[in-house]
C-alpha cells in the first residue's frame, strides 16, 4: 500500500483526501458492495473500473452521501465524516458530474451554474450579477461562450464541461466522473483531458469512471478495480498493470479480445440495401449508400451527424421524401417497423436501449420474443411460452446473457446483458438486414468483445450489417467499408480493416472539410482545433 | 507483478449456471407471486362479509348475495372493459357513453322494432364496437391523448343516445333477457350474470396469457415506442383494444339491462367509478404494461359488497358515494406504493441510475 501510494505520480508528499474503506452496502439484502475501498491523494487523478453492476455507482453514491454504507468509515483527509445527504458531502468539497446530464436546457449557462446559489440584491435574483460571476467559471473550463447562451446550444461533450464548471463553482477538492467520455468526441476529449490535467496540478483529486481502457491509462496515475462489489485491485499505480491485467480483474477471467477486420478479409455478396439520393423528412438529402450480404458497412460521424436519424428512416421511423430504397434489389416501400420486420426483415437495436430498445419492465422472453410472435402464433393469435421457447434460446445462449430466470425482468440485468438482449430479439427474428446504432456504448468490456464478435460472425453467415458508431476505434476494427457523414450527408467512403491512423486521418479530414465549409465559425466555440 | 497476483487470488470459480427456464411448477408459482393484490382483496372481501354481516341483518342472506352477485357481475365486465385501454396505456372515459348508446339500441330493437333477441345482441355488440374503434381511430389520426378523446366522445355518444331514443322508456319483456338478469344459477344467491363475468374473465385471462394480441397490448402498454421499434403494428393493437373496450361494454349493457328491464338512454352515466375501481383496484397498472383479470372480479366483488353493506346498515345513499371515491384513492396509492416496492426490489438497477436528488448537492 505505502509503495503504490509513494510511487503514485503527481502525489504531493501523498497527502490524502478522501478515503472510503472497506465499505459494505446491501439493497434488499442484495450486496452491492463489501469491504469495497476507494483511498484518493490529493493532485492525483484515479481510475475507478469495473463491469456494470460491480457496484462503482452505489460507492460513488455513498462517496457523495446519496447512500449511507452499512459498514465501513469515510474520512475526509484524518477526519472521520458521516454524509447525511448530497448536501453534506458537497460542503466538504466533493462533488460529482454523472453520465446522465442534468443541466436545464432551457436555462442559460449563467443559470444553469449557479442554480440555486443565484447571487441576490434585495430579494431579487441580480441576473448581471450572475452573469459576471458565471463568465470566469466558464472560462476556466474553456467554454468561451456568452454566458447568457441557452444550455441546449451546448454539445454533449460542452455539456460536460459545463457540469465541471457547476463542479468547480462549488469549491470542490474532490471532482468524481461518472463515465465523461460516454458521448464525446475524440476531440472533445482531448479537450476535456487538458482541464483535467489542470485541476489536478491545482490539487484537486479526480475520480474518473470510464470503460474506455485507453482512455484511463492517457489520463490516469492509479485504478481501483471492483468486481461484484469487492475490490480486485486497490489504487494501484497504472504503470505497473497491463491492460490485459485489468480486463482481467474486471471479469474474473480471461478473455481474448476479438480483433478482427482486415485480416479476414469477408467475401461480400449481393448487394441488400440500397440507398439512391434519398432524401428524408428529417433532413438527409442525396444520401447514396449500399450494404451487401455478409458485408460490414460502418457508418461513422460526429454526435448529430444524422447517422441513426437515417437509420429511423430506413426501418420507418421517419418518413423518406425522396430518392429510393431498394431491398434486396427490389424497390422497398416500408411504412414502419412492422413493414421493416415482416416484408423486408430489417432490425435495428437502437441506441436508446432503455427507452426504445427494450421493455425494462418486461420479462426477457416477452422481449427477446416480440419479434418473433407474429410468426409462431396459431390460429386466432393463440401462442405460449413453450411454443416461442426454441426460437428465443439459442439466441440467448449464443449471446451468453447471464440471466437467473427467462422470467426475470430486462431492468434487473446488467447493461451489457441488457444490450445483448436488445440484439438478441433481432437474431431471433433471423434480420437480413441488421443495423446496430451505438452498439456498446455503456457497457463493459465482455459485454462489448461479445457483441463485437457477434456482428462479425452475423456478417460471416451472410447477414448484411450497417454499423453506427461513434467509437472510430470500434469501426475501423469491424467495418469491410466506411462511410464517413456529417450534416445530413454522406462525405466520404473508405476501405475499412487498415491501420487506424491513417484512416483516423481521412476520416477527420473529410468531418473537418464539411463542417469548415458549412459553417466555418461554429466550431471555434470550443477551445482548441476540433481535429488532433 | 503484486498485482497480477493479487488479480488470480481474486478469480473464483463462475457460481453454476441456475435454471434458467421454469418448469411448469415453477412458472404456476410466478404467477401467484404475481397475484399480491387478488390475495389482499380476498383479505378485504372476507372482512367486509364478516363485518357487516355481523352488524346488518340479512347481509349473508341469499337475497342480498344474489344482488351483490348481479351488480358485481356487470362492474367486473365494466373493470375489464376499461382496463383493456388501461393495459395500452389509455383510458376509456366514454364506457358509459357507449352504454347508453348500446342501451338505447338494444330498447329500440327488442322494444319497438321487435328483432329476435340474437339479432338485438349481436348489433348491440357491434355498435359497441364501432363505437370504440371511431374513437381509436380519432386518437391516431389526431395524436391526441386517449383521455382528451374519449372524454369528446363521451359527451358526444351521451347526446346521440339521448337525441336517437328521444327520452323513451322502454320495458323489455323478453323471457331471455328477465331470466338472464333475474334467474338464477345452481343456488337461490347466485344470478346467471355472475357466469357471464367469469367467462368474460377467463377470455381476458387467456387473451393476456395465451395470445399474441394480448401479449402485444401488454408490450404496447408498458413501452410503446420499443414495441413500435421492434416491429410490433401499434395502430393495430391498438384499435384492437379499443374494439375489446367497446365489445365489453356492449356486453355490461345487456347485463345491465336483464335486471333493470325498464331501460333508457340515461343508463350508463354512472359506470365510469366503478369500471376504474374494478380495474385499478384489481390490479391493473395505470401506467399500462400489466393486468390482473382475477384482481378486476374480486375487486369489483369488494366494492359492490362495500356498497350494499354501508346501505343494509342505513348509510343515508348520499353519503355512500363518499367510500365509493374513497376506495378509487386507496387503489390509485396501492396501484404507486406497490410500483415503489418493486422498484427497491431490483437493487442492481436502482443503483446502476443515479438518484435524482444526487444532484441536488448545495
Amino acid at each position: 500500500m505505502n509503495d503504490q501510494l509513494r510511487e503514485a505520480p503527481g502525489a504531493k508528499g501523498s497527502i490524502p483526501t478522501l478515503v472510503l474503506q472497506n465499505i459494505s452496502k446491501a439493497f434488499g439484502g442484495v450486496a452491492a458492495l463489501t469491504d469495497a475501498s476507494l483511498e484518493l491523494v490529493r493532485g492525483e487523478i484515479h481510475a475507478l473500473i469495473g463491469e456494470n453492476g460491480a457496484g462503482k455507482s452505489t460507492l460513488i453514491n455513498i462517496a457523495t452521501g446519496v447512500h449511507r454504507p452499512d459498514r465501513g468509515t469515510i474520512r475526509i483527509g484524518e477526519q472521520v465524516v458521516h454524509f447525511s445527504s448530497p448536501g453534506a458531502a458537497a460542503e466538504h468539497g466533493v462533488a460529482v458530474v454523472h453520465q446522465e446530464r442534468n443541466l436545464v436546457r432551457k436555462f442559460s449557462l449563467a443559470e444553469n451554474l449557479l442554480l440555486g446559489r443565484q447571487p441576490v440584491n434585495k430579494g431579487l435574483v441580480s441576473y448581471r450579477k450572475m452573469v459576471e460571476d458565471a463568465a470566469p467559471w466558464l472560462e476556466r473550463v474553456g467554454l468561451r461562450f456568452d454566458p447568457r447562451t441557452e444550455a441546449s446550444q451546448l454539445s454533449p461533450g460542452q455539456a460536460q464541461l459545463l457540469e465541471i464548471a457547476k463542479a468547480l463553482t462549488r469549491r470542490c477538492q474532490v471532482l468524481l466522473l461518472d463515465e465523461p467520455t460516454s458521448s464525446i468526441t475524440d476531440a472533445e476529449f482531448e479537450h476535456l483531458v487538458g482541464i483535467l490535467r489542470e485541476l489536478r496540478d491545482s490539487g484537486t483529486s479526480i475520480v474518473f469512471v470510464s470503460h474506455k481502457l485507453e482512455e484511463v491509462y492517457a489520463l490516469c496515475s492509479r485504478a481501483t478495480v471492483l468486481r461484484d462489489g469487492r475490490n480486485v485491485l486497490n489504487g494501484a499505480p497504472l504503470s505497473e498493470v497491463s491492460q490485459g491485467d485489468i480486463v482481467r480483474a474486471m471479469v474474473g477471467r480471461h478473455i481474448e479480445l476479438f480483433a478482427s477486420g482486415g485480416a479476414t478479409k469477408r467475401a461480400a455478396g449481393p448487394a441488400h440495401l440500397e440507398l439512391r439520393g434519398v432524401s428524408t423528412e428529417l433532413g438527409h438529402h442525396g444520401v447514396d449508400l449500399t450494404v451487401h450480404r455478409g458485408e460490414i458497412v460502418g457508418l461513422y460521424g460526429l454526435v448529430g451527424a444524422g447517422r441513426t436519424e437515417l437509420a429511423r428512416a430506413i426501418v420507418g421511423l421517419a418518413k423518406i421524401t425522396g430518392g429510393e430504397l431498394r431491398v434486396a434489389g427490389k424497390p422497398a416501400k416500408v411504412r414502419n417497423p412492422y413493414d421493416a420486420l415482416r416484408h423486408h426483415r430489417i432490425g435495428y437495436v437502437s441506441e436508446d436501449r432503455k427507452d426504445e430498445g427494450l421493455i425494462l419492465t418486461h420479462s426477457i422472453s416477452r422481449n427477446v420474443g416480440m419479434t418473433v410472435w407474429k410468426r409462431l402464433e396459431a390460429k386466432f393469435g393463440w401462442i405460449s411460452e413453450t411454443r416461442v421457447r426454441p426460437h428465443i434460446a439459442p439466441p440467448l445462449q449464443r449471446l451468453d446473457v447471464r440471466m437467473h430466470r427467462v422470467s426475470q425482468p430486462v431492468g434487473s440485468l446488467s447493461g451489457g446483458n441488457q444490450q445483448k438482449v436488445s440484439a438478441a430479439k433481432w437474431i431471433a427474428a433471423e434480420a437480413e438486414l441488421l443495423i446496430f446504432d451505438e452498439p456498446t456504448v455503456g457497457i463493459d468490456v465482455a459485454a462489448k468483445d461479445a457483441m463485437h464478435r457477434l456482428i462479425a460472425e452475423l456478417a460471416d453467415d451472410g447477414t448484411a450489417i450497417l454499423l453506427i458508431s461513434s467509437d472510430l476505434r470500434e469501426v475501423v476494427q469491424l467495418a469491410d467499408r466506411i462511410v464517413v457523414m456529417g450534416d445530413f450527408r454522406i462525405l466520404d467512403e473508405l476501405e475499412g480493416g487498415g491501420q487506424y491512423a491513417p484512416i483516423s486521418e481521412r476520416v477527420m479530414q473529410a468531418i473537418t472539410a464539411a463542417t469548415l465549409a458549412a459553417q466555418p465559425d461554429e466550431h471555434d466555440a470550443i477551445a482548441g482545433s476540433p481535429v488532433h | 507483478m503484486a498485482a497480477s497476483a493479487a488479480i488470480d487470488g481474486q478469480l473464483q470459480a463462475s457460481a453454476p449456471v441456475p435454471r434458467v427456464w421454469p418448469s411448469a411448477i415453477e412458472r404456476v408459482r410466478e404467477a401467484l407471486g404475481t397475484q399480491t393484490s387478488a390475495i389482499g382483496l380476498i383479505f378485504l372481501i372476507a372482512i367486509t362479509w364478516t363485518a357487516f354481516g355481523i352488524a346488518g341483518s340479512g347481509f349473508l342472506g341469499s337475497y342480498n348475495l344474489y344482488s351483490i352477485g348481479q351488480l358485481a357481475a356487470r362492474d367486473a365486465v365494466l373493470g375489464m372493459a376499461q382496463a383493456m385501454l388501461i393495459v395500452v396505456a389509455r383510458m376509456n372515459l366514454a364506457v358509459g357513453s357507449i352504454g347508453a348508446v348500446c342501451t338505447s339500441l338494444l330498447g329500440y330493437l327488442l322494444v319497438s322494432a321487435g328483432v329476435p333477441v340474437w339479432l338485438a345482441f349481436l348489433l348491440v355488440a357491434v355498435v359497441g364496437v364501432l363505437a370504440a374503434v371511431l374513437m381509436g381511430v380519432a386518437e391516431l389520426m389526431t395524436g391526441l391523448s386517449s383521455f382528451i378523446v374519449t372524454l369528446a366522445f363521451l359527451s358526444a355518444y351521451a347526446g346521440g343516445a339521448l337525441l336517437f331514443t328521444g327520452g323513451r322508456q322502454y320495458q323489455i319483456s323478453s323471457s331471455i333477457v328477465t331470466r338472464l338478469g333475474n334467474g338464477t344459477l345452481f343456488s337461490s344467491a347466485i344470478c346467471p350474470l355472475v357466469a357471464i363475468a367469469i367467462v368474460c374473465g377467463v377470455a381476458c385471462w387467456l387473451l393476456y396469457s395465451r395470445n399474441s394480441l394480448g401479449w402485444k397490448m401488454l408490450a404496447v402498454g408498458a413501452n410503446e415506442r420499443a414495441a413500435r421499434a421492434s416491429g410490433v403494428n401499434v395502430s393495430r393493437v391498438v384499435l384492437a383494444a379499443y374494439a375489446l373496450s367497446g365489445l365489453l361494454c356492449a356486453v355490461a349493457t345487456v347485463m345491465n339491462a336483464s335486471y333493470e328491464l325498464n331501460v333508457n338512454a340515461g343508463f350508463g352515466s354512472d359506470w365510469l367509478l366503478p369500471s376504474f375501481i374494478a380495474a385499478v383496484l384489481g390490479g391493473v397498472a395505470l401506467t399500462g404494461g400489466e393486468i390482473s383479470v382475477t384482481g378486476i372480479l374480486l375487486a369489483a366483488l369488494f366494492f359492490d359488497s362495500l356498497q350494499s353493506g354501508l346501505t343494509i346498515i342505513n348509510v343515508p345513499s348520499y353519503w355512500i358515494e363518499l367510500p365509493e371515491g374513497l376506495v378509487l384513492l386507496v387503489a390509485v396509492l396501492l396501484d404507486r406504493a406497490r410500483r415503489a416496492r418493486r422498484r427497491t426490489m431490483q437493487p442492481r438497477s436502482a443503483t446502476s441510475t443515479p438518484e435524482p436528488d444526487a444532484v441536488v448537492a448545495q
